[in-house]
């Protein structure tokens, strides 16, 4: 377990910066507490100071994981977000889709959002930008990068792909080895 | 007679009127009614059958008079019906019983006559036989089966060239052309007169095997699945390879050659066809059978490897039998594995016990303890209780294996000489095992090898014992015999003597070795010898155990030891002293007077330790440790004074003077006793009830029988040997284990079990009980011998004894190591603060010596806790907040990269200005866009409404934008908000917070840590603000038609909102509501939409009209028009509510 690199934070916020955008800092800077990033494992961990203290008493193979996963980082020092970052990115998110009662399982499953199952979507989303996907309750079910603007989802028939799959409440089942 | 059909008959028509309607025309011979009902039972339908006797003309009229005819409501339909089947089936049975009459025509003879009709005569069809010419057709044969078929000239292609040329030679020849027909057999002729069939034949040599003999070789029943199929499943590989290995290495040649023999026998059962394949197949696994024959034993690897491609090529007999070979071998091998276990580890045991016993029994007997004690020998030095009662168990055993031998000894005197010669054996051979002992334990090995030695001590101690004690008898009964004939005795006793005397030699060497390596002996003095000392100290904590052996004590409470033989407990090398004791007694036992003085004495001296040990508590120990040294000594001096005691005893009977002899015996004793004395009170009572034991049966024995009295004395003596080897071994098996827990307290005071002051407590408790009860059961020995009654302080023991005190300890008492003494006292790694804490962290954990902890430990701990401490404070703190200054650098710089522009060139030092600087940046942001931010307040306020259910998520990017906008009036209503939860006691400082609020604009540096709180509270507090905001009330009935609505009107209001709150704050009275509260007045404007609905619908329909109007002219009809009406209107005021309600969310 250790700090992240510069060259790793950077990767990592500039992924996060395209669901939360500036709100970056108040996940870095919270009043709450002290709050840090921890690499482990190649899997990036969003830990409060208290809980980093305790983990230090284990061992590093021995450590599964503490806090919360954000994602990993690829052989090829890419970030890749976990779902289990929903809880803390969700409240900031920026650009966000609704999904269809209908159209939830489907996401939830793993798959991309059609058209037919976009129930609402924040103006002004750019292409690729990413989103956090909610069902129609508003309860977030996942990350999603936009496929479509918001103008080019108006026009688009209903079967194509407006929203891809980043990563879903899904995968707490489907994945549950791997999301640590 | 024609039956008619009559139909359409009413429902009351009955037969007779039939008839009689139908008598006009003929004779009716019968009617018949049917009637169809439905599935009530109305009639639907009747009709009737009529037999009438009628001719043709009547017939005609009556159907032209009486059909379509009504008649009792009904129209009459008569037709000609079909015969009555009755009266069919009757006909038809009358034929034929004609026809049965009647002779039946043969088929043939219809052919023959048919034939005759076509005008075929003299056809005789059996005369066609196969190949017969049909007569007028040329090419047409009788085939074999009847049938008439065509010859067919078939042209065959290989000879077609050869015809070709046979063809012109006869052209050229210009012959006949019958000749050239003839010639020419190119063409081939198939008859199929000649050929019935087209199989070929088999050859019956073929199918020579016998039907039997194929189901053995059929291939499949050797195959994997058949044999699973049957439940024979193959051996698993690694067992059959190991076995085979085995089998290969075990089996001789012959098994061999009877396996390969058995091949041959299955291969000779092989069909010819298959001998083949298997004759492939044998070579192989011949060559597998004979490469061990060839190989030879030596060669294992070779033979695994061949072995193994034997099971797969081999038929499955040779691999069971292999298998059960292997099997068999394996066993003996397991067996003589087990045998050698047996001799190395019970060389000596096994030994000793055929020397001593001679018996089988005993030596199996011996061998299976071994076995088990040797398996369960290695354990932990945590685990003692588990050896100590294993040991117990295999003690127990082990006496009575030996005490078979001692009765023995009751044999007539003939046999003494070959029991002695035997003995000599025992003693030779146990010298030496005894210095290997000595030399194992000098190494302070393992358990084993201490146990094995220990074993071998008490084994020899008993044959030493055991033989003294039988010259004892027999010197005794030449005494009993005729005292005057003592001397011839004693003078042939001395050639007894000395054969004695090696094994009291041998004792000197045991104790030397005891004293030497035997360390678990000083040990357990050690160990108690503290306990003595505070015995008088701690009597009142008496009934407390020593925790560590609170098991074993069970189980040595449930052990059947008599308190005798727990008195009779002292060490190895003390086994010496009864020894001479013996003899002393039998010398005593000429003078009962002396005796009794003794007893006296003894009694005196008896008395003496109970009030020495008050007296001594203190400086006993101090004592103790010379008089434990002496006792080390002793032992070789005792024995040695004893043999001489012997050699001076018979001297000095020779000499013929019983006095001397007495006053010699008593100095000895007196010796012995002093020692006891000294050492401690076990001794005392254990030559005393020797004395008891020995004497008693003297006395008795002037006046009554001496063979009686022999024999007593024979069983108490065995009684009291096997009492000293169970006290032996007891104290041996603890003392063994004791000393693997003690090794290395002894080097590196790593012990921790007795350093804690309450343990040290319970040790001391235990023995004072012990020691109480030893005494007391000494106190009851001297009851028994009638001189002293102490029935008080045998109450008490008993007492003690329940009181379930180990009875295992009592014996090391007469031990107690002054060396160990020192151990209780504060090691020096225990003194001071941080031996304290050394203490703690060593007594955190058991006895367990895997996590016995060193100083290193503690300094570690010390050493670094202090400045872990500072720096886990310190340190991590600091590095925490450089990495968040990091990250929210790299941060800036991301975002710069990605989207903004450089707001935040000043970097932000400290993580305060650094908020403070966001918090700028925000409000610069929001300034930078108004308008936006406008219609994003209000989302706040419908998202809120949404997420109200569900998560406060939706909120947090919402609710931000306010806060950049209007980040002192959400403060100022966070902290109103804020305020009702509290109690009245905050709105002072919330005043003071507000008032500092509305200064926050002002860069007071002071006031700067205290709106930072207040920003964050009031995030923190969205969610308590929530319900002020987004009332269910007003949220329920709010459709999205009125969220349009609400829209306009809270545009226009918000600001107000926001500065009323902040206003009115201060002066709130009511709970939920104040006076002015914006709700109570916006709330009922949310139930007055009615009015603007109707505004809207009015403008709907003026929009309506105009669009009816629009599509008039467009030429639609007008329902057409209308109805399109409404849906655009409807599509229109969609539009016109999606552009009212903000291109923040888009409705799709």
């Amino acid at each position: 377990m250790r700090p992240l690199t510069d060259e790793e934070t950077k990767t990592m916020f500039e992924k996060l910066s395209k669901y939360i955008g500036e709100n970056i800092k108040l996940l870095v800077d919270r009043p709450d507490g002290t709050y840090c990033f921890r690499l482990h494992h190649d899997r990036v961990y969003y830990i409060s100071e208290k809980m980093l203290k305790l983990a230090t008493n284990i061992s590093r193979n021995k450590l599964v994981s503490i806090g919360t996963c954000f994602g990993k980082f690829t052989k090829t020092q890419k970030f890749r977000l976990h779902v289990t970052a929903l809880d803390f990115l969700a409240p900031y998110a920026k650009y966000k889709v609704w999904v269809k009662p209908g159209a939830e399982q489907s996401f939830l499953y793993g798959n991309h959002i059609m058209k037919s199952g976009l129930g609402r979507i924040t103006e002004n989303t750019a292409q690729y930008q990413g989103v956090v996907i909610y069902s129609m309750a508003d309860v977030p079910l996942g990350f999603g990068v936009a496929a479509k603007t918001t103008q080019e989802c108006r026009k688009v028939d209903p079967m194509s792909i407006v929203v891809f799959h980043q990563a879903d409440i899904g995968e707490y089942i489907r994945s549950e080895d791997t999301l640590t | 007679m024609k039956r008619l059909y009559v139909g359409g008959l009413g429902h009351t028509i009955s037969q007779k009127d039939l008839r009689d309607r139908f008598g006009k025309f003929g004779e009716v011979s019968d009617v018949e009614i049917i009637t169809r009902n439905d599935e009530y039972g109305a009639p639907l339908k009747t009709f009737g059958y009529v037999n009438i006797n009628i001719t043709d003309s009547d017939f005609k009229r009556c159907v032209t008079v009486l059909n379509k005819s009504k008649w009792k409501g009904g129209t009459l339909q008569i037709e000609l019906a079909k015969e009555s089947f009755l009266h069919r089936l009757a006909e038809e049975r009358q034929q034929a019983a004609r026809k049965v009459q009647t002779p039946a025509i043969e088929p043939k003879d219809k052919i023959v006559e048919s034939l005759k009709a076509a005008g075929v005569e003299d056809f005789h069809m059996k005369a066609a036989v196969p190949g017969t010419e049909i007569p007028g057709h040329k090419n047409w044969v009788v085939s074999k089966f009847g049938r008439v078929l065509p010859v067919l000239h078939l042209k065959c292609q290989g000879k077609n060239k050869i015809s070709f040329f046979f063809y012109r030679f006869i052209i050229l020849a210009s012959t006949v052309v019958i000749v050239m027909k003839k010639m020419v057999f190119v063409f081939f002729k198939y008859d199929p007169s000649k050929h019935c069939h087209n199989i070929k034949k088999l050859d019956p040599k073929e199918d020579s095997t016998s039907v039997s003999k194929l189901t053995w070789e059929l291939d499949a029943w050797n195959d994997e699945i058949s044999k699973k199929r049957r439940g024979e499943f193959p051996p698993q590989k690694k067992i059959l390879k190991k076995s085979k290995i085995d089998s290969v290495t075990r089996t001789t040649p012959c098994e061999i050659r009877k396996v390969a023999a058995s091949e041959k026998r299955i291969s000779v059962r092989v069909t010819q066809d298959d001998t083949m394949a298997k004759e492939e197949l044998n070579p192989l696994g011949q060559k597998h059978m004979y490469v061990p024959l060839a190989k030879g034993k030596p060669n294992y690897l070779g033979q695994k490897h061949t072995c193994v491609l034997d099971s797969d090529a081999d038929s499955e007999d040779e691999i069971r039998i292999l298998v059960a070979q292997a099997r068999l071998q394996d066993r003996k091998l397991v067996t003589t594995e087990d045998d050698d276990k047996l001799e190395v580890v019970g060389d000596d045991f096994v030994v000793k016990s055929t020397m001593f016993c001679g018996g089988g029994e005993n030596d199996l007997k011996t061998k299976l303890e071994l076995t088990t004690l040797n398996i369960d020998e290695e354990y932990d030095s945590a685990d003692t209780d588990e050896i100590l009662t294993q040991n117990k168990n295999a003690s127990n055993t082990d006496c009575l294996t030996k005490y078979v031998p001692v009765s023995e000894y009751t044999l007539p005197k003939s046999s003494k000489d070959k029991v002695k010669g035997k003995k000599k054996d025992a003693k030779k051979d146990a010298k030496p095992s005894t210095e290997s002992d000595l030399s194992d334990e000098s190494s302070s090995e393992s358990l084993d090898s201490e146990y094995r030695a220990m074993m071998g001590n008490c084994h020899r101690l008993d044959l030493s014992l055991a033989d003294l004690e039988h010259l004892v008898q027999n010197l005794e009964e030449a005494a009993s015999d005729e005292r005057n004939d003592e001397l011839s005795d004693l003078t042939t006793g001395p050639s007894d003597l000395p054969k004695a005397s090696p094994s009291s030699e041998t004792m000197p060497i045991k104790a030397a070795s005891k004293k030497r390596g035997n360390n678990p002996e000083d040990i357990l003095a050690s160990l108690f010898e503290p306990d003595f000392e505070k015995e008088e100290k701690k009597k009142k904590i008496a009934k407390l155990s020593l925790p560590a052996f609170i098991g074993s004590k069970d189980l040595f409470d449930s052990v059947p030891v008599s308190s005798r033989s727990r008195l009779k407990r002292p060490a190895g090398y003390m086994a010496s002293e009864p020894k001479g004791e013996s003899k002393k007694l039998k010398q005593d036992s000429k003078t009962l007077s002396k005796q009794r003085a003794l007893e006296g004495r003894s009694k005196n001296q008896m008395s003496e330790p109970l009030h020495q040990e008050d007296a001594v508590a203190t400086g006993g120990p101090v004592r103790s440790i010379p008089t434990e040294k002496e006792e080390k000594r002793s032992p070789l001096p005792h024995t040695g004074s004893s043999s001489k005691c012997c050699s001076s005893s018979d001297e000095m009977e020779s000499d013929g003077s019983n006095s001397s002899l007495s006053t010699e015996s008593e100095t000895s004793e007196e010796e012995n006793n002093s020692s006891n004395v000294v050492l401690g009170a076990v001794d005392v009572p254990s030559s005393k009830q020797t004395h008891v034991n020995a004497a008693s049966p003297f006395q008795q024995s002037t006046a009554s029988d001496l063979l009686k009295q022999q024999q007593d004395n024979l069983k108490r003596l065995a009684a009291l040997e096997q009492r000293q080897k169970e006290a032996e071994q007891q104290k041996k098996l603890i003392q063994g284990a004791l000393s693997t827990l003690d090794y290395p307290n002894a080097n590196k005071g790593k012990h921790i079990v007795f350093d804690s002051d309450e343990e040290v407590n319970d040790d001391k408790e235990n023995p004072t009980v012990q020691k109480k009860s030893l005494f007391e059961e000494s106190s009851l020995s001297d009851v028994e011998d009638g001189s002293g009654a102490q029935g008080k302080k045998g109450i008490k023991e008993k007492e003690f004894s329940k009181a379930g005190c180990s009875k295992l300890f009592d014996s090391s008492e007469d031990e107690d190591g002054g060396k160990e003494e020192d151990r209780f006292w504060i090691k020096p790694q225990f003194e001071g603060k941080a031996g304290q804490k050394l203490m703690e962290l060593q007594s955190r954990f058991g006895t367990d010596s895997r996590f016995q902890m060193d100083a290193k430990f503690l300094e570690s701990d010390g050493e670094t806790e202090e400045p872990d401490a500072e720096s886990s404070e310190m340190a991590p703190e600091q590095d925490l907040i450089k990495e968040k200054k990091k990250n929210l650098s790299i941060l800036q710089s991301v975002l710069n990269v990605s989207i903004q522009p450089s707001n935040m060139s000043k970097a932000q030092g400290k993580r305060k200005t650094f908020s403070k600087a966001a918090r700028r940046k925000k409000r610069e942001e929001a300034k930078k866009l108004p308008e936006v931010s406008n219609k994003i307040y209000y989302d706040v306020m419908v998202d809120l409404k949404e997420s109200f259910g569900a998560l406060k998520e939706s909120e947090g990017d919402k609710e931000e934008v306010p806060w950049d906008k209007q980040d002192d009036e959400d403060e100022a209503t966070g902290e109103y908000t804020h305020l009702p939860s509290f109690s009245s006691k905050f709105e002072t400082q919330k005043d003071a917070s507000c008032g500092f609020k509305f200064s926050f604009f002002g860069d007071n540096t002071v006031s700067d840590t205290i709106p930072k709180t207040a920003e964050y509270k009031i995030e923190t507090l969205k969610g308590a603000k929530m319900p002020w905001h987004v009332d269910p009330r007003f949220q329920d009935s709010s459709s999205e038609d009125e969220d349009v609505e609400e829209e306009e009107e809270t545009k226009d209001q918000t600001a107000s909102i926001t500065t009323t709150t902040q206003e009115l704050a201060p002066t709130k009275k009511l709970f939920f509501f104040y006076e002015g509260d914006i709700r109570l007045k916006e709330g009922p404007g949310m139930f007055y939409r009615n009015e603007r609905l109707e505004d809207q619908r009015d403008s709907w329909e003026e929009r309506r009209a105009g669009l009816i109007a629009v599509s008039k002219s467009a030429l639609y009809v007008r329902e057409s028009v209308d109805r399109c009406a409404d849906v655009t209107a409807a599509c229109e005021c969609r539009v016109s509510v999606k552009k009212g309600g903000g291109d923040n969310c888009c409705l799709l």
